[in-house]
């Protein structure tokens, strides 16, 4: 039943194709049939107000239009990334808004500009936005940004940057390393979190 | 006096009727339309549902689980979204004939269904936040002509209880644009 199940799922209507034997598709049109019969009325819904009332199954339908949206929000995240463009970087927060991980690209290439404080902004709005999606995605998006900082080591711990860029960077590490400890409860994490503080506070 | 009144009344009364039908006619247009989201009053549900950043390792573990499976996956995508609510996440099957997916080679490649079963096991699936699988099937064109949808939950209950395959179908949602499908199915 399972096998049947997981075949359903993942091929009903795909098998419908000229490339298939005549015994396959036509028991798949059988199936795809069957389906139609079985939600009429929710096709029929979709058909007079585009909308199945059901938000999940609506989501789901409009989901390609997400990943396309979500692929060129990548690219550009990607190719701001490679090429210090912090430009693209935006195109591609305006394009989805609400994913933090490009928050927290973005505040980690706008300290290495010296722009602190729109870096320190990018980061809480990350925060923020990561807040209205549950826990899970706090803890999701202090590591990401743990990652996108320890990126960037070489450039802080060996100087050749602000007072002001410096006290930024480690006070971010030690922000983002105290939400992890919360979730974690390892002592490591909190002494992580004191060690940067110290760290931002010695800043020259 | 009070006949005239009267036809007044009625006369009002039927314009309201018809302005009223006329703004229900008007509201299922844009509805249709998706008039709103066009104007970019309001953010397709889509977008607003599917906000936060995808689930990439997920992503790749079903991929892997996939082409372990014996599966030739040319043409498959496969995207996990998680949920803005935060109640789960939705695996989605992109099956696109445009990009070289073939359903024959597909099946005929398959192997290892265990791995697969356990894959899309109550467990695996818990593990993995997965609430929800959809698959939605691109033409050669890349025209999406089938998107279906279920519930994951409410398809392991199915399936336990070896459920008749009308109640399946029924907990299967979507989509199939039947006329690009038995443009297809043609042989």
């Amino acid at each position: 039943m399972k096998r049947r199940l997981i075949i359903l799922v993942l091929v009903l209507g795909s098998m419908l194709l000229a490339g298939c034997g005549p015994a396959v598709r036509e028991r798949a049109t059988e199936l795809a049939l069957e389906w139609v019969a079985a939600n009429a009325a929710i096709i029929g819904s979709i058909e007079v107000t585009g909308s199945s009332t059901d938000d999940d199954v609506d989501a789901a339908m409009g989901a390609r239009e997400v990943i396309e949206n979500m692929l060129e929000a990548e690219k550009l995240m990607e190719e701001g990334r490679k090429e210090n463009d912090l430009g693209k970087m935006e195109q591609a927060i305006e394009k989805r808004p609400g994913d933090y991980t490009y928050r927290s690209t973005y505040s980690a290439a706008l300290l290495k500009a010296g722009r602190t404080k729109e870096s320190s902004d990018q980061l809480k709005a990350g925060f923020e936005a990561a807040e209205k999606y549950g826990g899970r995605h706090l803890q999701l998006n202090a590591i990401a940004a743990i990652q996108e900082l320890d990126a960037m080591r070489l450039d802080f711990a060996g100087g050749g940057v602000t007072k002001d860029q410096c006290m930024h960077y480690y006070g971010q590490l030690s922000y983002l390393w105290s939400v992890r400890a919360y979730e974690t409860k390892q002592q490591a994490d909190l002494i992580k979190s004191d060690s940067y503080h110290d760290l931002s506070q010695s800043c020259k | 006096m009070e006949e005239v009144k009267r036809r007044r009344g009625c006369r009002t009364g039927c314009l309201v009727v018809l302005l009223l039908l006329l703004l229900l006619l008007g509201w299922v247009l844009a509805m249709r339309w998706g008039a709103l989201e066009r104007l970019g009053l309001r953010k397709p549900i889509a977008e607003q549902v599917f906000s936060p950043p995808p689930d990439r390792a997920a992503a790749a573990a079903i991929t892997q689980a996939l082409e372990q499976s014996g599966m030739n996956t040319q043409g498959i995508a496969v995207h996990v979204l998680p949920m803005a609510s935060g109640e789960g996440s939705v695996a989605l099957f992109t099956l696109d004939a445009s990009q070289g997916f073939d359903p024959e080679r597909l099946l005929a490649g398959a192997g290892d269904w265990e791995a697969l079963e356990h894959l899309l096991s109550d467990q695996s699936l818990e593990e993995m936040n997965i609430t929800r699988l959809a698959v939605d099937y691109a033409n050669e064109e890349g025209k999406s002509i089938i998107v279906l949808t279920a519930d994951a939950s409410e398809l392991h209950a199915l399936s336990n209880r070896d459920a008749p395959q009308e109640e399946v179908m029924q907990a299967i949602k979507g989509y199939i644009d039947l006329p690009a499908l038995l443009g297809e199915v043609a042989p």
